[in-house]
């Protein structure tokens, strides 16, 4: 009995080292592939050659408009959506439900509609500006989350304190929480976009396409070059080793891009040891 | 005493400064369902007194203090039947709005409640959002204020740093500072000494007393001896079979004193521990 | 009387929503409401209008719809069998796989004795979630295809992209989430009863088969749904490996040529080509929503099987 139960102890362990070991040879294989082509002219260049030859500058900064708008759209809404937690007490369900929602709807499906919406309803063919706002749609409800949680943090004194004080519902709002509310918005909103800059299933049809595009001039047919999709669509025709090179280089950047945009989050979470913890389980869920 | 010369032009100033009643109770029911709170009737503080509040645990003295400056119907438990004036005008009129009431009734808790702001931010957060006052005005009435209250030789040199750091016996009076900020006419004060140390206590409770000059003070304590260092009124709030909720009476003057011939009434002494 | 003419409100941004000043409200609320509002209105109408434009094609399929793989866009037929099979075989399969290194990785982790090493591994495993579908989906094309290619070929495997190459790939996509969410678990139940049971004379593993594996099943359990919710929506990642090939069934040559061959699930369907062309024809468009329709009924469904799950037990 005692055999089986170290036998299975040692299994355990093997079990998690086969784990690290994939989880360490994934980001190495990222490394060692993706180091030797990532210099300066490759984030600086152009692309040219049909991703032959040349960098990913335009991709850089498409995704950078993409996630940039996202979060110019998303921030009013998710601050509206804690408000109105806070302030209106009724509502807290239903709202809590909405966004829940909205987390849950897979990107593609997203994806589609807004296609359905922006490309065809609409008429403006292939737009940043869709995808802006779709990508907006999609980091509302975890931005929603990581201010109505700073807000529970609070100690429940600083809302009597404040009231006493002759402050009203809106003016505690604006000089007292929004103030306070900061540091979650902000690490919330890096891990948010964070997320965004990888996604791929929303922009697919209506923002972004692979070649011909540098920065937008309008709204309506005015795609973006952006890393995902580039990645996205190299890597179903790459067979030349030099755009595998840039293939590889491609993904180390967009997972540098990814982590550097969440550092913060890691690291204020983790320092107190993974305080929100029903967040992390939001997040995970895409 | 008309503060003419100050810019605080906050809302209680009498023509003829601070004389009568400030806080008239005709009627006060409170009732969580199903039962009944507090229950009080004929109670008046004037101006510029020391009114202390006794009782034991849970009777509902904090309550009483929650339902004057109209914290306490926010909450939806409760059931508040009120008719109680301040300074002539009943509080739930529309001619004076809940924002209006509470500035002109500070309330100091128990646990000094800080924002995690600069001190300078702290004190001015109450008067910022009532006037705009020029960078001049607000640190003349910052160091006024902290002054008042015995800080400034400490703080001044942190006016920029986070409140957070100071103690608790000053962050007590960083509170007290900041409600005196808005010129109130009443000041309500749930147990400020409890949290701190015996020298600490000493010296807010000189801060009340010469406070209690300028505008009346109601406190709540559960400290005899405080009771017996302050000079002003006492009402006692107990229960009977009688009375459906909390009842108050005042306490006569021999009571006060530290004596053993002393006469409790029972109810007292279950919660003053000789 | 005694109050100066301070006394007016000095929240100068409230609006008088009737005409005698009853009911009044600020910029601020009026504009958090517009918005809440307007977010919830798109939200509810996208769905409504999911539903009404993909009621057509049910009405038309019918049962069909679902029980066979029939899905030829050109000839109007949608049969759409093979794409829900796809979606849950890769999905289940991937759960299949991932299970056991998540459940007894993550019992590892929670026995290791050393404070520093643990949250090391913790962060490299949550690392991994931050990688990007699209980067997953590039080492499955580079570097699972040609593996499994190597392994499998024996078997009948033609191109090393399948529903098998899908499913190892899912299983280390959301390999993280169901680790986090079980660690946590596990985490909570040792360090409520650990103590206790060490001195009692219980082992390790004893500890884990009779007292965290059972009471921590409502977590367990409910990080499963959320893995299967995750791999059934996940897209890009598989849309790379999985092949693409419509309307293949199991029955056509046995489970094994199934799935070491190539496939077609909704979340690669929706993927691909055919929503550019969709519009042309109402029908396909229909088609087409009806299945994003029944991916968001799945989520829905793993997501309250969460919920009621996690609030039942918990």
């Amino acid at each position: 009995m005692a055999l089986l139960a170290v036998l299975f102890h040692r299994f355990c362990q093997l079990i998690l080292f086969l784990t690290v070991f994939l989880a360490l040879s994934l980001f190495s294989i990222l490394i060692i592939r993706g180091m030797p082509s990532l210099n300066l002219s490759f984030i600086m260049d152009p692309m040219a050659n049909a991703g032959l030859s040349g960098g990913v500058r335009y991709q850089i900064l498409g995704s950078l408009m993409l996630i940039l708008s996202a979060a110019i759209f998303a921030t009013p809404v998710a601050l509206s959506f804690c408000y109105c937690f806070q302030n209106i007490p009724q509502f807290r369900k239903p709202l809590i439900t909405v966004l829940y929602a909205l987390n849950s709807v897979p990107s593609i499906v997203l994806g589609f509609l807004a296609f359905l919406l922006f490309a065809v309803y609409l008429n403006w063919g292939k737009s940043w500006l869709a995808g802006g706002l779709i990508l907006a749609i999609m980091v509302t409800p975890s931005l929603s989350f990581f201010l109505i949680d700073g807000l529970r943090a609070l100690p429940s004194t600083y809302s009597e304190t404040a009231k006493s004080l002759g402050l009203s519902a809106d003016d505690r709002w604006w000089k007292l929480y929004v103030p306070l509310l900061v540091k979650p918005y902000l690490t919330g909103l890096f891990l948010s976009l964070g997320r965004a800059a990888g996604e791929t299933a929303p922009i697919l049809f209506v923002a972004s396409v692979f070649y011909g595009a540098t920065l937008p001039s309008g709204i309506k047919d005015n795609p973006v070059l952006s890393l995902p999709y580039h990645i996205f669509q190299l890597s179903q025709e790459a067979y030349q080793p030099e755009a595998l090179d840039r293939l590889w280089s491609s993904a180390l950047l967009i997972v540098l891009i990814v982590l550097v945009l969440q550092a913060p989050y890691y690291y204020f979470f983790w320092n107190r040891n993974r305080k929100g913890s029903k967040h992390a389980k939001l997040k995970l869920t895409r | 005493m008309q503060n003419s010369n100050s810019p605080v032009k906050t809302c209680c100033l009498h023509p003829e400064g601070r004389i009568g009643t400030s806080l008239k109770i005709k009627r006060l029911i409170a009732s969580t369902l199903p039962k009944r709170v507090l229950n009080l009737s004929h109670l008046e503080f004037p101006a510029r007194s020391l009114t202390s509040i006794v009782g034991r645990s849970g009777i509902g003295k904090s309550t009483f203090l929650r339902v004057i400056n109209r914290l306490l119907e926010e909450d939806p438990q409760w059931t508040i039947e009120v008719d109680i004036e301040f300074l002539g005008t009943p509080i739930h009129s529309p001619k004076l709005s809940k924002e209006m009431l509470r500035k002109c009734i500070g309330l100091i808790l128990q646990e000094p409640c800080v924002f995690p702001f600069s001190v300078k931010r702290n004190l001015l957060f109450g008067i910022r959002s009532a006037q705009k006052l020029s960078k001049s005005e607000e640190s003349c009435l910052v160091e006024k204020l902290l002054q008042n209250v015995g800080l400034w030789d400490e703080v001044n040199n942190r006016l920029s740093e986070n409140a957070e750091h100071l103690s608790v016996g000053q962050k007590q009076r960083l509170c007290i500072a900041r409600s005196l900020a808005l010129n109130p006419e009443i000041l309500l004060m749930d147990e400020p000494t409890s949290s701190l140390d015996p020298d600490t206590t000493l010296k807010i409770e000189e801060l009340i007393q010469s406070l209690s000059k300028e505008r009346c003070i109601i406190l709540v304590t559960h400290d005899r001896e405080q009771i017996s260092r302050l000079k002003g009124r006492v009402l006692e709030f107990y229960r009977d079979n009688l009375s459906a909720g909390t009842i108050a009476r005042e306490w006569k003057e021999k009571t006060l004193k530290v004596n053993r011939t002393a006469e409790f009434t029972k109810e007292s002494q279950s919660f003053i521990s000789t | 009387m005694a109050i100066s003419g301070f006394a007016k409100t000095q929240n100068s941004e409230i609006f008088y929503l009737f005409r005698d000043g009853r009911f009044k409200v600020s910029a601020t609320r009026l504009m958090s409401i517009a918005i809440v509002g307007f977010v919830t209105l798109i939200s509810l109408s996208a769905f409504i209008f999911l539903i009404w434009k993909s009621s057509d094609a049910l009405m038309r399929e019918g049962l069909s719809f679902f029980s066979t793989a029939n899905w030829h866009f050109r000839d109007h037929s949608y049969g759409a069998l093979a794409l829900f099979l796809g979606t849950v075989v890769t999905a289940v399969f991937s759960l299949l796989i991932c299970a056991p290194f998540s459940l007894f990785g993550a019992w590892a982790l929670q026995n290791l004795r050393s404070e520093k090493l643990r949250l090391s591994i913790e962060a490299l495993v949550t690392l991994m979630a931050s990688v990007p579908s699209v980067v997953y989906g590039l080492l499955g094309i580079l570097l699972l295809r040609p593996a499994l290619l190597q392994t499998f070929s024996f078997y009948g495997m033609e191109t090393g992209g399948g529903l098998l190459t899908a499913s190892i790939l899912l299983s280390i996509m959301i390999l993280p989430t169901l680790f986090s969410l079980q660690l946590e678990s596990f985490s909570k139940l040792s360090k409520k009863y650990q103590e206790q049971a060490l001195s009692l004379g219980l082992s390790r593993t004893k500890f884990f088969w009779s007292i965290v594996f059972p009471l921590g099943l409502p977590a367990i359990l409910s990080s499963f749904a959320l893995g299967f919710g995750r791999a059934a929506g996940e897209t890009v990642a598989v849309f790379l490996v999985i092949g693409r090939l419509d309307n293949k069934l199991p029955t056509e040559g046995g489970w094994i040529d199934y799935l070491l061959n190539a496939g077609q699930s909704i979340t690669t369907k929706l993927g691909g080509p055919e929503i550019f062309i969709s519009y042309q024809s109402p029908q396909h468009e229909s088609a087409l929503l009806l299945l994003a329709l029944c991916l968001v009924l799945m989520s829905i469904g793993t997501s309250s099987l969460l919920l009621t799950i996690s609030k039942g037990k918990v």
